[in-house]
């Protein structure tokens, strides 16, 4: 609904004008409409320089090497390409993948697809608070396990996994590991060295950055090639094919560069937002947080709320553009697999929302949004169902 | 989640809560919260009249407004009237989607329950 507050940044979010100034300045200037590839000529090495540039700022926030990134159209493909590319390239040293129950859909799908293929795929439960632990995913190893795969932070509830503990496991068992950084970069550090990250998985648009634009960071000492998964050109080194889209990834080199610049003050304000969202909120009886604990993202805030029907509740709080329990489950309308494997039973999945705040989120907007939020909680829980003695 | 688009006559019947019994001469119910939809209809006698007709609910939005127009609706009205409510023009007036038919059957099987509670009641008295 137009003129409500915005509560969905872990869906997507809005530009930032920064982002694109430096967008429309590559689109502007008529000596940068290039292709990157074409070094033959002046116009093609301008491009390239600003792409080069890009990959520095990318690969500078989550400590990779610029000359190892394949850019992509986003998070969804770089986790394609990591889980399928990397199990093909692979295929010869064993078949069987590790990932967890709570992966985004675009790891998860992929997994069945390789499943569909010959391979065998271990699907590691976290526990109630969300939590996956190391030691269940290096029990899950087998001798042929060539990938492990784990999300950093978790799109709904905002759980961060101990992905430096899976990635010291990974290692010590000489298996390739993957992580899944959408909704972390920005957030939290991402450090693929110390975390022991062999194929990372980010975008932009989630930290105001543009749509259409990603990338998968690939530590070269351990894993030169992959499989493509599209086929065209010899663009990125074979890996991913296609004219690379100059501009968008100006955006994303400036979305990074943001983030490493302001991260740090930015995420303390936006924690301070959510904590002053729950208090006001977390008093009305029958709601409950769902993925507990501090080793969350400060962005996140997933709720639940019992005696309060699914639909009626957001329909109660239109004035507020959030998540249902359906949440990146929006064509099939199914509820969250994420709130299933942690227990939650699927009606009160259905009255579960994902408050997610970010960079415009104002101190205005989450008094009003606490304001809105009891106003609709409190007139449905009165409707509640009751005895009735006759 | 897939857009839906609610009509006037659900954004306006949403807000206007029916009142909220607690002391009855007839009831009824139907559904579970379990099951996702439960509707309690309860009303008192006057005259051989309703009043205070009253619902509580755990109900999706177009189940809500069907409730607090009907509550209105029902007011004053004899008993016979609980049972007089046509599905089919519940269906109408708040154009809701044929795949919450169920949903609708719910209400309607609130509203018999809450008519035999009136008959023997009447059988007893």
């Amino acid at each position: 609904m137009s003129g409500s507050i915005y509560l969905d940044y872990a869906a997507t979010a809005p530009l930032d004008p920064r982002v694109r100034d430096a967008m429309l300045a590559c689109m502007d200037d008529r000596a940068l409409f290039g292709n990157p590839s074409s070094i033959t000529h002046s116009y093609g090495r301008r491009a390239a320089g600003v792409v080069e540039k890009a990959a520095h700022r990318v690969a500078g926030l989550v400590n990779g090497a610029p000359e190892n990134l394949v850019w992509t159209s986003g998070a969804t493909e770089a986790n394609n390409l990591a889980i399928v590319g990397t199990a093909d390239f692979r295929a010869i040293r064993g078949r069987h993948i590790v990932t967890t129950a709570i992966e985004h859909k675009s790891v998860l799908e992929s997994c069945k697809w390789l499943e569909s293929q010959g391979y065998q795929v271990t699907y590691v439960h976290p526990d109630r608070s969300g939590a996956v632990s190391p030691g269940a995913i290096e029990a899950a190893l087998r001798p042929d396990t060539i990938l492990v795969s784990v999300m950093h932070a978790n799109n709904e509830t905002g759980m961060i996994q101990d992905v430096a503990a899976v990635g010291a496991i990974c290692r010590a068992h000489d298996v390739l590991f993957h992580v899944d950084a959408a909704q972390s970069v920005g957030k939290v550090a991402v450090d693929m060295g110390a975390m022991q990250v062999d194929l990372l998985s980010i975008n932009a648009h989630k930290s105001c950055g543009p749509k259409g634009v990603g990338a998968l960071c690939l530590d070269g000492e351990r894993i030169k090639r992959i499989t493509p998964i599209m086929h065209g050109g010899g663009q990125q080194r074979g890996m991913r094919p296609g004219t690379l889209p100059v501009h968008q990834i100006a955006g994303m080199g400036a979305t990074l560069k943001i983030l490493t610049e302001e991260m740090d003050t930015e995420v303390a304000r936006i924690r301070g937002l959510r904590d002053r969202l729950w208090h006001g909120i977390k008093d009305l009886p029958g709601v409950t947080l769902n993925g507990a604990g501090e080793q969350r993202l400060a962005t996140i805030l997933n709720v639940s709320v019992a005696q309060a029907e699914g639909e009626s509740l957001r329909f109660a709080l239109q004035d507020l553009a959030l998540s249902g329990g359906s949440a990146c489950n929006s064509s099939s309308g199914e509820p969250s697999y994420v709130l299933r494997a942690l227990g939650l039973s699927d009606v009160l999945i259905e009255s579960s929302l994902r408050l997610s705040l970010g960079r415009f989120t104002t101190l205005a907007e989450i008094d009003q949004a606490v304001l809105s939020f009891r106003r609709g909680v409190e007139y449905l829980q009165a409707f509640a169902p009751a005895e009735v003695a006759v | 989640m897939a857009v839906r688009q609610y009509s006037p006559a659900v954004d306006e019947y949403f807000w206007r809560p029916a009142p909220r019994v607690h002391g009855n001469d007839i009831a009824g119910a139907a559904g579970s919260i379990e099951s996702g939809t439960q509707v309690v209809v309860a009303a008192e006698l006057a005259a051989g009249r309703l009043k205070n007709v009253g619902f509580r609910l755990f109900a999706c939005p177009h189940i809500m407004a069907c409730c607090n127009w009907l509550a209105e609706q029902l007011e004053g009205e004899a008993p016979e009237a609980l049972q007089q409510v046509l599905v089919q023009d519940l269906r109408q007036k708040f154009d809701i989607p044929v795949e919450k038919a169920g949903k609708l059957l719910i209400l309607k099987d609130a509203l018999d329950a809450c008519y035999n509670s009136y008959q023997q009641r009447s059988t007893k008295g």
